[in-house]
């Protein structure tokens, strides 16, 4: 039976709609999507938003259930769904997390202005194409033992640094220090330790990407200078996460929890919210088992760096730089504390599509970027622009601390394959100056710009709504998709 | 053909059709492998993996079956084209999967999911509609 969620969705500023308890039984606290007209019309056409009123039934859920405008369908939580429970016995669900833990984005930033190194912009991206492998033929070029892999799992992106696969700045600028506490090997199944043993370094596939991008417009002078920013220069995306090692997780406790509900006395809509008290056994085996394969995500990140060093030093020569601005989640489930009603309480923030945007002066910051607040990476899709913003106060009072993690997904793959032809997609791409490396045009098709929001819209809602403001506007040059 | 995708926005969807349970599980797993796209191993061979799964009820063997399925597929770089149920219970299931090697997959799925999970049968034709993790 479709619900009409204009009657059920107030608006009650600009970009904000509201759904409140008193209008949904079983609500315990106001839903909220922060959206345009647009963006908030087509979340009425999915699932999106009777997702995020099932996410406002969960045990121990505090404020509000949050959506963010890259908003669409995704299982248990929509994605761009953000929800906070009480610390330690509220709800942990992994499907406020998401198959792909620590799914995420790390910007590298050169000495280079573009012009510098237009010329050899085709051969980089060969160069990085031949040197990251996707993962979905090939494995990783680093291919790991039993033991190794319990110590990528504890260590994580230190693991990779004390192996010679990093810098010990890289540490100093990624959420957590690339590493999360708590992480234990043990929880984590023989079956998903497989899947990961010979993913490390690997990109993945469908929207994870590794992209060369260039700064295009500089909108706040100060964040930029903090952050190391300056026009025309030469920047590195990457997005990937877990891999088979995360989903693997996912799966088992998903599995595992669902046979717990009548136990703990939960009846949620979905199965895909099967959840367990954070305090409980299940529950803290999971948080244990998703900080491992949270650390598993920063590794392979950092691998890549290793290697995406390595190409950039063969083709411009030792003297050149590349180093790690930050390194942001938005799969990702971490205590953290948080005023609510002028009492700091401790809290479990689930983030699923979802990034963490933290204000001026939080601790967490790294102290280089403390005064200005913490960086924030929006990657469009192929073709279009990615953003560099920080966080504000007003995030931290109204969405935990979180903002959204991407344009968001408007056609089904199906449906990107039917309206775009992949030849016609790479010359169009090649018209703009984007080189392109991908294996295939299907690929290629099924993430088109088309098949995302307007991330410029999506960017503009963030900052109007007072959550995030812009720092950095870049254009992709090179778009590497991986053997 | 026995399955069809249709649209989701996030991710991948299909709906399988089979005339008995023990099929629709089995063309299920056909189906899943056959979206995501194997790529043609040259050393190309024929494959076995058992299987013995007990889960909490119909819906969760199949979301279990096709997952251990796709972990298996995975590990071993195989794709699988049909299912040998030795038993096929409401809640468990037993048996082979069988397939062939593979050189990589086009389009990797993560996982096979719960959502809009639904079996149903009306006498004739057993209907599954399964969301895929992409």
């Amino acid at each position: 039976m479709s619900v009409d969620w204009r009657k059920k969705f107030h608006q009650v500023s600009l970009f904000l709609y509201e759904a409140r308890p008193s209008d949904i039984s079983d609500m315990r606290v106001p839903a909220k999507v922060y959206a345009d007209e647009e963006i908030f019309t087509a979340a009425c056409l999915d699932q999106s938003l009777n997702q995020l009123v099932n996410v406002a039934m969960l045990p121990g859920i505090v404020g509000q259930a949050i959506a963010m405008p890259d908003i669409h369908e995704g299982y248990g939580f929509p994605i761009g769904g953000v929800a906070a429970t009480a610390w330690p016995r509220g709800a942990i669900s992994p499907g406020g997390v998401g198959y792909d833990i620590n799914c995420g984005v790390r910007l590298l930033l050169s000495d280079f202005h573009f012009k510098e190194i237009k010329s050899k912009i085709e051969r980089l991206a060969d160069e990085l194409m031949r040197a990251i492998p996707s993962g979905a033929g090939r494995g990783g070029r680093v291919v790991l033992t039993s033991s190794q892999i319990d110590e990528v799992l504890i260590g994580g992106a230190e693991w990779c640094v004390k192996n010679g696969l990093g810098e010990k700045s890289d540490l100093e600028n990624l959420e957590e220090n690339g590493r999360l506490d708590g992480a234990q090997p043990s929880e984590v199944s023989e079956t998903a330790k497989r899947r990961g043993k010979n993913q490390l370094g690997t990109l993945g596939s469908g929207n994870h990407f590794l992209e060369v991008q260039c700064v295009e417009e500089i909108f706040d002078e100060t964040a930029s200078r903090a952050f190391g920013l300056f026009p025309d220069q030469v920047a590195v995306a990457i997005h990937c996460g877990s891999r088979g090692l995360g989903h693997q997780v996912c799966t088992d406790f998903v599995r595992q929890m669902l046979s717990k509900q009548d136990e703990y006395g939960y009846h949620l809509p979905d199965p895909e919210l099967a959840c367990a008290p954070a305090d409980s056994p299940e529950g803290r085996s999971y948080l244990a088992a998703m900080a491992a394969a949270a650390n598993f995500a920063w590794a392979n990140r950092q691998v890549i760096v290793h290697h995406v060093r390595g190409e950039w030093l063969r083709l411009f020569g030792a003297e050149s730089f590349l180093g790690t601005l930050y390194d942001v989640c938005h799969n990702m489930a971490k205590i953290e504390t948080h005023e609510i009603s002028g009492v700091a309480k401790r809290l479990l923030v689930h983030r699923k599509g979802a990034t963490r945007a933290f204000a001026p002066g939080r601790l967490e910051i790294p102290a280089i970027y403390r005064s200005v607040g913490q960086p924030v990476f929006i990657p469009g899709t192929m073709g279009t622009s990615s953003y560099v913003l920080r966080g504000t106060e007003k995030a931290m009072t109204e969405t935990f601390g979180t903002v959204c993690h991407g344009a968001g997904r408007r056609l089904s793959r199906h449906a990107a394959k039917r309206q775009v032809e992949g030849d016609e997609l790479r010359k169009r791409l090649e018209e703009q100056g984007i080189v392109v490396r991908a294996r295939s045009s299907a690929g290629l098709v099924e993430e088109a710009p088309e098949a995302y929001k307007d991330v410029d819209a999506v960017v503009r809602v963030v900052e109007a709504a007072g959550l995030a403001s812009r720092v950095a506007r870049l254009r992709p040059v090179a778009v590497i998709k991986g053997d | 053909m026995s399955f069809e995708p249709i649209p989701h926005t996030g991710d991948m969807a299909v709906v399988v059709k089979a005339a008995s349970r023990d099929e629709l599980f089995s063309e299920a797993v056909r189906a899943m492998f056959a979206m995501t796209q194997p790529r043609q191993d040259v050393a190309e061979r024929s494959v076995e993996r058992s299987f013995n799964i007990l889960s909490l009820e119909e819906n969760s063997l199949l979301v279990d079956l096709m997952n251990q399925a796709l972990a298996e597929a995975e590990i071993n770089h195989e794709a699988y084209q049909k299912v040998i149920f030795d038993e096929l219970k409401t809640a468990s299931a037993r048996g082979r999967f069988i397939g062939l090697t593979v050189a990589g997959f086009e389009t990797p799925i993560k996982a096979v999911t719960h959502h809009n999970l639904i079996i149903r049968s009306d006498g004739d034709q057993w209907t599954a509609r399964i969301t895929f993790d992409v």
